[in-house]
């Protein structure tokens, strides 16, 4: 795609209008990828501005001719992860989308509490990878490249959140 | 994941926290980028108000340069 290469060797100049091009065509992706793991839509978009705003300013890093997307998600979850480190340990993990009310709301509500404070038990690095493999079920390769980690580490990071899940869970007479 | 014991916890974590299938869209976002790149574009705008400056100081002090640039005009 010449014309791609040409948009991305502007943007790596520092050409502010291809680097609203590229912006308006990755935003969106980035967004969702970020809310995912922030799960709360003002921090997503303040983390998507702050990730574009380091895309500007490393773009001498990035080389046209390679796929932008996988580059934009890398830095998109380390920002998303320090976001989570500045939450701090025991901030709730928000859940803003609402569950399907199949059971009684007083028993749901008590256990989204719990296991939201068994994610907020989590290291931040222990969060990011439950909340991307164990519930948005994002295949290990994909949290690997996003995070710039091999698979194995990946699935030891989910190995070791699992178990400190169940814990915490247990404790609170929870049984999965 | 792998394993039952992963996917029954998972299945579980689910039931209270939904998966994002479509998280709300969000605002216009550059509005808010674009003004951490401007500075870069003021830089470059005061840049050539400087220049100016300097073009009309020099043409008040050696008025004579006025038919130099007259001439090249």
């Amino acid at each position: 795609m010449a014309d791609d290469l040409e948009l991305y060797e502007r943007f790596v100049e520092g050409d502010l209008d291809a680097f609203e091009t590229v912006f308006r065509r990755h935003e969106a992706e980035v967004y969702r990828w970020v809310y995912r793991i922030v799960r709360r839509r003002a921090e997503a978009e303040e983390v998507t501005v702050e990730t574009f705003w380091q895309i500007y300013r490393a773009r001498a890093r990035f080389v046209p001719g390679r796929a932008f997307a996988p580059w934009a998600r890398r830095i998109a979850t380390n920002l998303a992860l320090n976001r989570l480190r500045t939450r701090g340990r025991h901030e709730p993990l928000a859940a803003e989308p609402a569950a399907p009310a199949t059971v009684d709301p007083v028993e749901r509500r008590a256990l989204r509490r719990a296991i939201a404070a068994a994610f907020a038990a989590l290291s931040p690095k222990l969060r990011l990878v439950a909340v991307l493999a164990l519930v948005e079920e994002v295949p290990y390769p994909e949290i690997a490249a996003a995070l710039g980690l091999s698979r194995e580490a990946v699935k030891s990071r989910v190995f070791r959140a699992s178990r400190q899940l169940r814990k915490t869970l247990a404790a609170e007479g929870i049984v999965p | 994941m792998t394993g039952e014991p992963e996917r029954q916890l998972g299945a579980l974590l689910r039931s209270a926290l939904p998966p994002v299938d479509e998280p709300p869209p969000p605002a216009d976002l550059w509005p808010r980028l674009s003004p951490r790149l401007a500075p870069r574009l003021q830089r470059g705008q005061r840049l050539d108000w400087v220049l100016a400056l300097i073009a009309l100081a020099l043409l008040l002090g050696v008025p004579d340069a006025w038919l130099a640039v007259f001439y090249h005009l």
